[in-house]
């Protein structure tokens, strides 16, 4: 019973942290994008011949660690700038 | 049920064509005493029945839903949903109705066999007194064929039990019991083929609560269902083993059996007659997906039986398995009739595991389900009365305690994977995250499935010879690009400047 409320209310945390994204409609590309996405991958499918599908995840990892720095550097800038705005 | 038919059949033979669309049955709003007669027959108001001939030219499409209903005489709003179910061989044998009033009823109703049931339309409702809904328009979307002809049943599911239609309520959910202390929650009766004079739907009318025989028509709404004619779609499924010539190899015949051989089913309705089609088997240590096997065999023959029927078709498995979990998908490579253009179609992902000795097991989910213990699995009971045993007696309450306080029941659980799974799709399906798993859906329909051919760059039967020096060197190279990520986000953080 414990349990089960502790984590029903975190569920309703998170519900509430989700309820702006259920005002949006749903995701919808055009057809012509996703047979473009479906063709590349077509194309990149022989690399999994050869290479690992965790080519793909290190490949997002990096990407996504080179964005965070550049956020983080961003908000410290913004942070240094704000006290010296007039 | 006698008079349903007497209504729609005629109605029906006059319609044999399913050439362009067809209306199954259509009934005026105003034709009440009929309708509700048809659907009374079944003693469950929410259900409408149609009934698809066997001279129908089928595969059809069902294509549209209309539905229209008065409203309550007390203003409330709720949500609509639509259910599509099929019975093919529907029976009026009396079940024991404790099993027919869950909402589950209509899964493991025997003798019928159970086709599939999923929410068609959702839709928030409001009414006010005595109000004309209008026509609402349901699409059954592009994935529901009937294949067969026989009985079929839509469900109007009114949600969360503020549902009414014509000024009668209806709620289909927990049929057992009822609460007058909250008189507006309170569920009424829903039972698909129960005793008449023992159900009754029950609607609150000041403080009490007013009984309402099912035999009173309170479901009165004209509806419209449209079939389209459509192509048959080519199909491929991997045949789990419950099939005996799947599983050979071992003495026993109970399960777990030794796994030898796959088999697929497929249907190729599309495909050019003489031709030669190639079937691949992909499958993959699971979750992790990084040691992966494949099996293909080429030139299977297409002629007129295989493009007439599905098939059936057994190969042997190449590849020594270790115990554990794993992921496979099915897909074949084929000529279209009537072009040179090469269709390849996909089977859903079958889940399963290799116990000891080679036994397999499936499952048809991707997520294990961990069975939930009860206290008589964790608790140890007494031998004997508290006066004889009670520390035993003591120490047996109080772990029934704690169970009860810290482990959720079945239902609980049910209730908080509903609602997580509800995030997924919200996650997944609305912005900002939403495109990505677009995108990255339509990447991997093709990256996961090593769907490369002979136009794209490399062909898989090629690729396949190489698989041997591959394999190892690709777990390898798994390392490889871990370490190298790790070592480059090492120096990253120590060279940062800030």
């Amino acid at each position: 019973m414990i349990s089960y409320f502790l984590i029903l209310i975190l569920s309703y945390i998170i519900g509430g942290f989700l309820l702006p994204l259920q005002t949006f409609s749903d995701v919808n590309l055009s057809n012509d994008l996703t047979n473009a996405l479906s063709q590349a991958g077509q194309y990149l499918g022989f690399l999994n011949f050869i290479l690992p599908s965790s080519f793909y995840t290190v490949f997002a990892f990096v990407l996504g660690f080179e964005v965070f720095i550049v956020l983080f550097k961003i908000i410290n800038w913004l942070i240094r700038k704000i006290p010296t705005i007039n | 049920m006698g008079l349903f038919l007497g209504v729609l059949i005629p109605f029906l033979n006059t319609n044999k064509s399913f050439a362009d669309s067809f209306t199954i049955g259509q009934l005026d709003y105003s034709d009440v005493a009929n309708f509700s007669t048809r659907v009374s027959g079944h003693k469950n108001g929410n259900v409408i029945e149609f009934y698809i001939p066997s001279s129908a030219s089928l595969p059809a499409k069902l294509s549209n839903f209309q539905i229209r209903y008065s409203s309550s005489t007390n203003p409330s709003s709720g949500t609509l949903k639509i259910f599509l179910f099929a019975l093919p061989n529907f029976s009026q044998i009396p079940v024991d109705s404790g099993v027919l009033c869950q909402s589950s009823m209509y899964r493991y109703m025997p003798p019928n066999t159970y086709l599939r049931d999923y929410v068609i339309a959702s839709t928030t409702v409001s009414y006010n007194y005595s109000q004309d809904s209008g026509v609402l328009n349901f699409n059954f979307g592009s994935d529901f064929q009937i294949t067969n002809s026989g009985y079929y049943y839509i469900l109007i599911d009114g949600y969360y039990s503020y549902f009414y239609l014509l000024g009668k309520r209806i709620s289909p959910y927990d049929c057992q019991e009822y609460n007058l202390n909250t008189l507006f929650m309170m569920q009424g009766y829903s039972c698909f083929d129960c005793d008449f004079s023992d159900y009754y739907l029950y609607t609150p009318y000041g403080n009490y609560l007013t009984q309402i025989n099912y035999s009173d028509s309170f479901f009165q709404a004209y509806y419209s269902i449209t079939l389209n004619s459509v192509a048959p779609s080519a199909f491929v499924n991997i045949i789990k083993p419950q099939n005996q010539t799947v599983i050979t190899n071992q003495a026993s015949t109970t399960p777990p059996y030794r796994f030898e051989f796959w088999g697929v089913d497929y249907y190729l309705p599309d495909a050019a007659t003489g031709t030669t089609a190639t079937l691949y088997l992909d499958y993959s240590s699971f979750p992790d997906e990084k040691i992966k096997y494949q099996e293909q065999f080429i030139n299977l023959p297409i002629d007129d039986y295989t493009i007439s029927t599905s098939t059936q078709f057994y190969f042997g498995k190449t590849s020594f398995l270790p115990n554990g979990d794993y992921k496979a998908k099915a897909y074949i490579q084929y000529q279209l009739a009537g072009t040179t253009t090469q269709a390849i179609i996909y089977s859903d992902d079958v889940f399963f595991s290799i116990s000891e000795l080679g036994g397999i097991s499936y499952s048809t989910s991707t997520t294990s389900t961990i069975p939930i213990p009860n206290f008589e699995d964790i608790c140890t009971a007494p031998q004997g009365g508290f006066l004889d045993y009670p520390t035993q007696n003591i120490t047996y309450a109080l772990c029934k305690v704690f169970s009860y306080l810290f482990i959720p029941n079945q239902e609980q659980q049910q209730n908080i994977q509903n609602r997580f799974s509800s995030f997924q799709d919200i996650i997944k399906n609305k912005p900002p995250l939403g495109y990505f798993y677009k995108i990255k859906d339509a990447l991997n329909q093709n990256i996961t499935a090593g769907n490369a051919t002979t136009t794209q760059v490399l062909n898989t039967s090629t690729t396949q010879a190489f698989s041997a020096v591959f394999s190892p060197l690709k777990a390898g190279l798994n390392w490889v690009l871990w370490l190298a990520a790790g070592s480059w986000v090492f120096i990253k953080i120590k060279n940062l400047n800030i």
